[in-house]
């Protein structure tokens, strides 16, 4: 049985011109221990279809499964990565860590003690008492996933959690999540809009079209080897699948100027 | 280990030692204008320059202060003063915050108290005074009504502002994490509307100082502004402007109290 399914989830939004069918025919399965990136234009309703999986958002029609179970609200299994951290401002790092168990009755001192392990393991030891004020973008969206892996969930839902990033930074949050991810090997859902992201990181890349009544275009697998480096993205295979996700989310012209430089 | 704690955003690097150097200057700089002030006053009154029975001058005025308080005059009439503000304003503190939090956090309340709030708030409540002499007499209970009545609406329009600032995202995120509706207000709202909620009470002060004089000014039998109309309508100058500093310095204390407390608690800001 897949760990995650979509079935012909539809997602729809009130406007003022009426009901706007964003997400038209989401159907997926995702396996156990399967690190997934959706990509697809902006507005396409990617994020949706993530807030769905959360049971943040009830399909219009459709469901979501996880372990066979339909999704209908927020649940134990489940954690989210936001694109802009959410942290609370009033709260330090190791505070915000320790939120969700907080809120599942943990008490404060083993919620502490993991809470301070998952800072350590992000990479921010010794930043336990700072406000997120303190910290950079970079940092704070290392605490936004160490919040989420303290309740130690069996998916991992993020929402362009390096979006809001320079490239450099992204670059390296991106290689740090796979370290992490290599431990134990969680499933992952990861809504991005960059392309080197998606292949960098993902067993597979589902592709959606532009909205309204967006729908996965192309499943594709990302076939290259475990534990990845960045030396994978000079690979030529590495070139194949970027020209094919160009082709498919800019079209053909687009393709060639996003293209490096031939020598 | 302990991280240092975090100075204003943009000051630069400087020690504690420096800091406080700083601030130090600051305050005498700022005294600067007030003793040039206080000696021109007192200059151009014993020179006859100004008729020294209108504006009195600082020296009478210090004489003046020490006789009120040598006379009990002061300490008979100031503690009615205090008790009529510090009751009025703990209960519309007691009242007003939760209603105000409640408020911005449930529509329906707010929609069942908005109307008459606002009035309250851009209404002079002062004019409505002599109802409350009407229902409560001339004693100190019309006059911790009226205080309640003003500081209430100062403290609920900002708790429901605070609650109404919460950052939609980081709610967001606590429904994510299971947060149930109450855990949602004591996790989330409360904490994040509490710098706006403070400076409600702040202004509250203001409010109740000025409301409090003001409504013994119009009749009463002990109390600050009982004195002040007395000494207004006999043109004793002097003790007039030590009890209306007296008043100011009250406001000024407890404001100031409230925004270190501020400062030391909302760091995050």
């Amino acid at each position: 049985m897949s760990h995650i399914t979509f079935d012909s989830v539809k997602i729809s939004y009130k406007t003022s011109d009426g009901e706007v069918e964003a997400v038209g025919d989401f159907s997926a399965e995702i396996q156990k221990g399967e690190f997934i990136a959706i990509v697809g234009p902006s507005g396409c309703g990617k994020s949706s279809v993530l807030s769905a999986a959360d049971g943040l958002l009830k399909p219009a029609a459709g469901n979501v499964y996880v372990s066979g179970e339909p999704v209908t609200g927020p649940g134990h299994g489940r954690a989210m990565v936001f694109q802009d951290a959410s942290l609370m401002p009033w709260r330090s790092v190791e505070s915000n860590v320790a939120f969700g168990l907080e809120l599942r009755g943990v008490g404060k001192a083993e919620r502490l003690r993991t809470a301070r392990e998952l800072v350590k393991l992000v990479g921010l030891e010794g930043r336990e008492r700072s406000r997120p004020s303190q910290l950079s973008g970079g940092m704070r969206q290392r605490v936004g996933i160490a919040r989420a892996l303290a309740v130690d969930p069996e998916i991992l839902l993020m929402d362009e959690p390096f979006g809001a990033l320079d490239a450099q930074t992204r670059e390296s949050m991106g290689m740090e999540l796979l370290r992490i991810w290599e431990n134990d090997r969680k499933t992952v859902l990861f809504v991005t809009h960059g392309i080197d992201e998606a292949i960098l990181l993902a067993d597979r890349v589902l592709v959606m079209s532009a909205g309204p009544r967006s729908r996965i275009v192309e499943d594709i697998t990302i076939d290259l080897p475990r534990p990845r480096t960045r030396e994978v993205r000079v690979g030529r295979e590495f070139q194949v699948y970027r020209s094919r996700l160009s082709n498919l989310l800019f079209g053909e012209q687009d393709a060639r100027t996003t293209e490096p430089a031939t020598r | 280990m302990r991280t240092p704690k975090r100075k204003d955003a943009g000051a630069p690097l400087t020690t504690s030692r420096a800091g406080s150097q700083e601030s130090a200057v600051k305050v005498l700089t700022g005294c600067i204008s007030i003793v040039v002030v206080l000696v021109a006053w007192q200059v151009s009154a014993s020179s006859g320059l100004v008729d020294a029975s209108y504006t009195s001058s600082p020296l009478e005025i210090v004489k003046a202060a020490a006789e009120l308080v040598t006379s009990g005059e002061l300490a008979q009439n100031l503690p009615t003063t205090l008790f009529e503000f510090s009751i009025g304003y703990a209960l519309a503190v007691v009242i007003g915050v939760p209603l105000g939090m409640l408020m911005g956090w449930r529509l329906r309340v707010r929609q069942v108290f908005e109307p008459l709030l606002y009035a309250l708030y851009v209404t002079p409540s002062l004019a409505l005074f002599p109802i409350f002499v009407l229902v409560w007499g001339i004693g100190t209970t019309s006059k911790i009504a009226i205080v309640f009545v003003d500081v209430l609406a100062t403290v609920v329009i900002n708790a429901m502002a605070g609650v109404q600032e919460t950052d939609a995202r980081t709610l967001r995120m606590a429904h994510a994490f299971g947060a149930g509706q109450m855990a949602q207000f004591w996790k989330i709202i409360a904490p994040s509307a509490m710098p706006t909620t403070v400076a409600g009470l702040r202004l509250g002060v203001g409010r109740g100082v000025i409301t409090v004089i003001v409504a013994e000014l119009y009749g009463g039998v002990v109390g600050l502004g009982v004195m002040i109309s007395a000494y207004g309508s006999s043109f004793n100058v002097p003790p007039l402007i030590v009890l209306a500093l007296l008043a100011g310095l009250f406001g000024l204390i407890v404001g100031s109290l409230l925004r270190r407390i501020e400062r030391s608690v909302f760091r995050w800001e």
